[in-house]
């Protein structure tokens, strides 16, 4: 305990700084002289994707991008999906007056014959394959997806392949983007309070060792032990001897990781380069969202109300149906009172209380 | 119980003084092999010795439905709980009816309710009677390795898995499937995305249905066509009766018990029909049209965590079919026919 | 002793000729066009889907990049995805599991239905309608999946190989089949039996069941295929320990999380790289293509059995006063 707010140590941080990013094929769009499109609000994207849209050559503009589209149009979507509104109340993700924004302009390219057919009927595991083979120009996704391996796999398909990503940007196009921070970590490991201070003192030692940045000789030593007792270098990595076999248990991440590194897939220097080039760029715009790496455990009651499955469940919920013309924008809103009253406003008012009493960060 | 010789008479009220209906006229006794004798009925001690290896044979049988099946039943309680995964189910405070209240109050069930009748009476209309089209059809071919070549191949997609049967579907015909992308090239401007279209669900559904199942659900059938004896074709050919007359006067009258009996059956899962199917689809066609009571259950009961409604949905839809079941056969009995169990 | 009917005989000889019977008449050339037809299309309609999945499972990374999803016109073509699978070694071993399970559960279950069904088929006796209507109320209600985890678990279940077996080991659809068949068994034979002091495990040992390879083949086909497809009992009961794995869960796992079972030991990097990775399209029709493999090679055996086998059962079974139904 710590001025009287339980710490961890966070371990395993992902690469999920940011949700992710909405993508698209650049080769794609310089071979239909469009270059690099300058994406300034969401007609813009609008406008793009009425020039991509050809379904006779089987070339669709977009994917399913809901969850990537939070960010132009500033929707909080991130657990547990707070933010304030005008009057510095709080007010849930699909509470705000811009979720309604986003759900109809979704719904918009669907109508517009603009969206992947496979992608409306929620064909999600063939997604990257019809990014790759060009069937769909844009789509969403998670960082941590653009590296190498996608290189590899989507030059197989087109030995012209590039994923590029749209820098963040305003629905409206006036005001500066925000992009919201996902937590560090959503691991974290914490020391007992009964450890005597010397124990304390070596663990958060040791922590500091791991959690600074490192090289060969440190990850090694922390993975696999002290090269010539515990490994032996070979073609493929270090080689666990037999004194290692029995001693090395890749425990010491349990207690603190360090910060994760970007690895290069031999040949593929440039997808690394673009990627660090994205994440700088929008660390410019990054704001620390409500409840930021705050560990709030809600009680039982209450939790059925902060999942909140029916706008969060991926294999469809009310956004979606609204997306998709099968429900109205008034099933929707009649669905947030639903929620509301099934525990939105009590969970609302517990948050409330936390606010009050450890602040919002 | 029937006593020998008759049915008992009518008991409508009669007038005091009115003539006496007559009689119906005396039946043929059953043969006594098919039944004891019930009039008197030998008492409880001898029935016990005489058919306590019956009783025993049904034992295990029964141990295990009771273990297995009986004892988890005690879940049900949670359909009259406020179930709480916390205080799981010794602790969770009771409601009684209140699940259930707020259940028939739920404009979802209801609609999740007719779609679900809808779907199924579709299905019964659509595909049940493939199955028998396609036995008869399959029996008129001569050769026998042919016939039965045939028959491997229908099969065979009996054995795939719903994602598996929907995934082929928007393959081909799907937005951007074969069928579309060829009708895009030859002119047709906006071809209709048949896996994502709500009207056109419930015939989607059949055609999946008859493509996943109608095979292997031949096999009863072509077995019971098997056991028509020829000669009654023969004698009907005979006789001048063509092909359409033999078929309507001797193979579908001999494919009438197994009919019937595969009907109630179905009838007594008409309610649960169809999980997988309309939960994977349920989001590209939009609940409207795919929303069944058992993806209802599953969605506003467990995947929202609220147990006890889900619970209570299932003890709904448990208790219906049952009594569809039973009403059914009752039914079946009426036209004379044995249906499940002989009355 | 088995006395079989004499009218056994005549369609017998129907079955084995090929040739049309004296009294059909010469189909039109129209009709065995629109026939024919028909059963190319039905063929067609089955095949050229399975044909897609076949062909996507022996299809290069880049083919199936290229077509989007599911192959259909063939770019590369490799052994790959097979090989993985099976050079795995855990598919081996899950094989044997899964045969073992299949084996054992459809002889237990056969032989508890065949008990029942008999047990229950004999009308008039003590309780028999009671106990069928105790039998049936189970096909309605369950108390949901987490009581039965309950139970099992209780009984020591969990981890166990039982625990695949028992609790799904009677169908009670199957009883109520094979009860209705047994029920119209040469009622005659049976009553003669009992009157000459037979007992009822030797009626049913010594008549019932001979004539009944019919239905016991059916019965036997229908739990043998649940067995080799049931996976839900598996996610529920075991845990992800590979070595007591049935081949079903493996594939699933294939197909559903990518899982790689080269595992021997940690060296994953970083939570980041490893748990991206789903499985390709081709692994999971290979596995698709495994599963149904092995239910081709068995069903020409069973289907011979088959419908002569009911055959037999369904005159008796369905056609209790002879000749006319």
């Amino acid at each position: 305990m710590w001025n009287n707010k339980i710490y961890g140590l966070p371990i395993y941080p992902g690469n999920k700084i940011f949700a992710g990013a909405i993508f698209y094929r650049a080769d794609i769009l310089q071979a239909l002289g469009l270059g690099t499109p300058a994406i300034n609000s969401i007609q813009d994207l609008y406008d793009l994707g009425k020039e991509i849209n050809d379904p006779k050559r089987g070339r669709w503009a977009f994917d399913d991008i809901m969850s990537y589209l939070i960010q132009p149009f500033g929707v909080p979507f991130n657990p547990p999906n707070w933010t304030t509104d005008s009057k510095g109340d709080l007010i849930a993700a699909w509470e705000t007056p811009q979720v309604i924004e986003m759900i109809n302009w979704e719904a918009s390219i669907v109508r517009a014959g603009m969206m992947h057919p496979e992608s409306i009927a929620f064909q999600v595991s063939s997604g990257t394959q019809r990014f790759q083979n060009g069937s769909m120009v844009i789509t969403g996704g998670g960082i941590g997806g653009w590296n190498g391996y996608d290189a590899v796999a989507g030059k197989a398909a087109n030995k012209s392949y590039e994923r590029a990503a749209l820098p963040p940007f305003t629905a409206s196009g006036t005001g500066t983007p925000t992009i919201g921070l996902g937590s560090s970590a959503s691991i974290f490991s914490y020391l007992n309070a009964g450890l005597s201070k010397s124990q304390v003192e070596e663990c958060l030692r040791i922590a500091d060792y791991i959690a600074a940045p490192f090289g060969s000789y440190e990850y090694t030593l922390t993975n696999f032990g002290a090269q010539g007792v515990d490994w032996s270098p070979s073609a493929s990595g270090p080689a666990l001897t037999a004194t290692g076999q029995k001693n090395v248990q890749q425990t010491f991440n349990f207690l603190a990781s360090a910060m994760n590194v970007q690895s290069v897939q031999s040949g593929y220097v440039d997808v690394v380069k673009a990627v660090c080039a994205w994440q700088q760029n929008a660390g410019k715009y990054s704001y620390k969202p409500l409840f930021w790496n705050m560990n709030v455990s809600v009680p039982p009651n209450l939790a059925n109300a902060l999942t909140a499955t029916a706008f969060t469940a991926s294999n469809g919920n009310i956004l979606e149906e609204v997306v998709r013309g099968k429900s109205t924008v008034a099933d929707f809103q009649a669905a947030v009172k639903s929620w509301q009253r099934n525990g939105g406003n009590a969970l609302r008012t517990f948050f409330d209380g936390i606010r009050a009493k450890y602040g919002d960060q | 119980m029937i006593a020998q010789g008759g049915r008992p008479p009518s008991d409508t009220p009669r007038e005091r003084g009115a003539p006496r209906p007559p009689c119906p006229p005396a039946r043929p006794p059953y043969p006594p092999a098919l039944t004891r004798d019930l009039s008197r009925g030998p008492s409880l001690r001898v029935r016990l010795r005489r058919d306590r290896s019956l009783i025993i044979m049904t034992l295990p049988a029964l141990v295990l439905l009771v273990v297995f099946g009986y004892a988890p039943m005690i879940g049900l309680i949670m359909a009259f709980q406020q179930y709480n995964v916390y205080n799981g189910m010794l602790y969770s405070p009771w409601v009684a009816f209140a699940n259930f209240q707020q259940l028939f109050g739920d404009p979802g069930f209801w609609h999740a309710f007719l779609n679900t009748l809808l779907l199924f009476s579709v299905q019964l209309l659509l595909f049940f009677p493939v199955p028998i089209a396609l036995a008869v059809l399959f029996d008129s071919v001569l050769s026998r390795r042919l016939k039965a070549l045939v028959q491997s191949v229908a099969t065979l997609p009996h054995f795939f898995s719903w994602v598996l049967v929907i995934t082929l579907f928007e393959q081909f015909l799907g937005g951007a499937g074969v069928i579309p992308q060829f009708l895009r090239q030859h002119g047709v401007a906006n071809p209709i995305d048949l896996m994502t279209d709500g009207t056109t669900f419930k015939f989607l559904v059949a055609a999946q249905l008859i493509w996943k199942e109608a095979g292997w659900n031949t096999i009863v059938f072509m077995a019971a066509l098997t056991a028509i004896s020829p000669s009654l074709y023969e004698a009907a050919a005979v006789d001048g009766a063509g092909w359409w007359r033999r078929t309507r006067h001797i193979t579908l009258p001999g494919l009438k018990g197994i009919t019937i009996l595969l009907l109630i059956l179905n009838l007594g899962y008409a309610l649960t029909f169809g999980f997988e199917q309309m939960l994977i689809q349920r989001g590209a066609v939009g609940p409207g049209a795919a929303e069944v009571l058992t993806t209802f259950s599953y969605i506003f009961g467990i995947q929202q965590g609220d147990y006890s409604y889900g619970a209570a949905a299932g003890l709904f839809l448990g208790m219906t079919s049952l009594i569809l079941i039973l009403a059914a056969n009752k039914v079946a009995h009426l036209f004379g026919e044995d249906g499940l169990y002989r009355r | 002793m088995n006395t079989v009917p004499p009218m056994n005989t005549v369609l017998r000889t129907a079955l084995a000729t090929a040739e049309r019977p004296a009294w059909q008449e010469r189909p039109k050339p129209a009709t065995q066009a629109a026939k024919s037809g028909t059963i190319l299309l039905i063929l067609a309609f089955i095949l050229i889907p399975l044909y897609a999945v076949t062909l996507t499972s022996f299809s290069t990374q880049a083919s199936v990049n290229i077509a989007g999803g599911l192959v259909l016109w063939p770019h590369g073509v490799t052994w790959n995805a097979y090989s993985l699978i099976i050079s795995g070694g855990v598919v081996g071993r899950a094989l044997l599991v899964s045969l073992g399970i299949t084996a054992v559960g459809t002889a237990f279950s056969m032989l508890v239905t065949i008990l029942a069904a008999y047990g229950l088929s004999r009308a008039g006796s003590l309780g028999h309608r009671t106990i069928l209507m105790i039998m049936l109320i189970t096909m309605f209600f369950n108390g949901g999946v987490i009581p039965l985890f309950l139970v099992v678990s209780a009984l020591g279940g969990y981890d166990q190989y039982w625990a695949l077996i028992l609790p799904s080991a009677v169908s009670v659809f199957n009883i109520i089949v094979m009860r209705a068949f047994f029920s119209n068994v040469a009622s005659d034979l049976i009553e003669s039996a009992r009157i000459d002091g037979a007992s009822d495990w030797k009626i049913l040992w010594r008549i019932v069941l001979p004539t009944s390879r019919a239905v016991t083949a059916v019965v036997a086909l229908f739990y043998a295929v649940g067995y080799w497809n049931s996976w839900f009992n598996i996610l529920l009961f075991m845990p992800a320990d590979s070595a007591k794995w049935p081949l079903q869960m493996v594939m699933y796992n294939y197909v559903t999380e990518g899982m790689s079972f080269a595992g021997t030991g940690m060296t994953n990097v970083g939570a980041t790289l490893g748990r991206q990775q789903i499985a390709p399209l081709s692994l999971q029709m290979a596995v698709v293509v495994l599963t149904v493999v092995p239910i081709l090679i068995v069903y020409p055996f069973v289907q011979k059995h088959f419908t002569k086998g009911v055959l037999l059962g369904a005159i008796k079974g369905l056609c209790p006063r002879g000749d006319t139904c």
